[in-house]
């Protein structure tokens, strides 16, 4: 996958099938992180901060719901990915693109603590099995579309 | 639309003597010039009924000033009546230093506590082995404006240290802030300073 143009603030990706169907499948998982997992504060202990955490696990489940319906709008719209000699052309606007990150790094993050919060640093290092495997796939594949996604956003790709 | 100095001058004469307040007499030079707040086009038939009211041929000045008045806290108006009172004594003015209540404003029983509205809480960003280093720094130029450079230090600081403080705002932006960030994954908290 790679940006080929910018077309009227919009940014024009090339795409094979295969990738096609990786993106799909990292989309589908969508969304990993459970409402709770965020915390407004780390000391702060009061009936005001419950209520405030309250508030925001709120908020943040009412935009992976808006998240989730540009999610399902992007898989069942037939127009979204034009076939093209070597594949799709995908085209984004910009805030599109935004939702899209969003999207893809809570699937990123999701599946980092599906597999425990691994941390090579701190020696705490995962270890592979069947079951692990598929999650840490997917970590590394969203990781994969965001960086094609970022690249694009900075300009780093040639653009027309 | 200057009134002419004569009218003005008779018409303090008969209004300072008759409440005794003012000084006994004003030579033309005290009395200065007086500008209308009505406009231009009503300014010559305003001058008119002045003079009208001054010779005594009026009972009562065919003017209200509180219906031209700005409307000003007492405070304001003290301060604006002690800035002009070289210019023109116009007995009508003093009316205008009751007080004025306003209908329909309601005073909040218990104000916003101060706390909430001071710059008291940090956002801080947590590092975590996850997020990747050009995403972070995307999410700091989006959600706070920077430049790139800018949202490379502080992404720097996260990886370095373990920690960044993004920025220091009331709780009510802190928390914005923090669901901003939280929003794209990250680790972001805001702590009291």
């Amino acid at each position: 996958m790679k940006l080929i143009r910018t077309k009227r603030e919009k940014l024009v990706f090339e795409i094979s099938l295969p990738e096609k169907r990786l993106l799909f499948e990292v989309l589908k998982l969508y969304p990993l992180i459970s409402a709770t997992h965020h915390r407004l504060s780390k000391t702060a202990r009061s009936a005001q901060h419950d209520e405030n955490q309250r508030l925001l696990e709120e908020s943040l489940a009412a935009q992976r719901e808006e998240n989730r319906k540009n999610v399902r709008a992007m898989l069942d719209k037939p127009g979204r990915f034009q076939e093209a000699a070597s594949g799709f052309q995908l085209t984004l606007s910009g805030p599109e693109i935004e939702w899209l990150l969003q999207v893809l790094n809570d699937v990123r993050v999701g599946s980092w603590i599906a597999l425990g919060s691994p941390d090579p640093e701190q020696g705490k290092k995962i270890v592979f099995n069947e079951k692990i495997l598929p999650r840490f796939r997917m970590m590394e594949l969203a990781g994969a579309f965001e960086i094609v996604f970022l690249d694009a956003l900075s300009g780093r790709t040639p653009v027309e | 639309m200057l009134l002419h100095t004569a009218v003005l001058q008779s018409y303090y004469v008969r209004w300072s003597s008759a409440r005794g307040v003012l000084p006994k007499s004003i030579s033309a030079s005290d009395v200065g010039t007086f500008q209308s707040p009505d406009s231009p086009s009503n300014c010559q038939l305003w001058s008119a009924k002045l003079e009208n009211f001054a010779t005594g041929r009026l009972e009562s000045l065919p003017y209200k000033f509180e219906q031209h008045a700005p409307r000003m806290r007492p405070q304001a108006i003290t301060g604006a009546l002690d800035s002009c009172v070289r210019t023109f004594y116009f007995p009508v003015m003093a009316t205008t230093a009751i007080p004025e209540v306003r209908p329909g404003i309601q005073r909040d029983e218990e104000p916003d506590s101060r706390t909430d509205l001071e710059p008291g809480y940090r956002v801080i960003c947590w590092d975590d082995p996850v997020n990747l280093m050009d995403y972070v720094t995307h999410v700091f130029q989006v959600v706070f404006g920077w430049q790139r450079q800018k949202a490379e230090v502080h992404m720097l600081q996260v990886h370095n240290q373990g920690k960044s403080v993004l920025t220091r705002e009331s709780m009510e932006k802190a928390e914005f802030y923090v669901h901003q960030l939280q929003g794209y994954s990250l680790h972001a908290t805001m702590e009291r300073d």
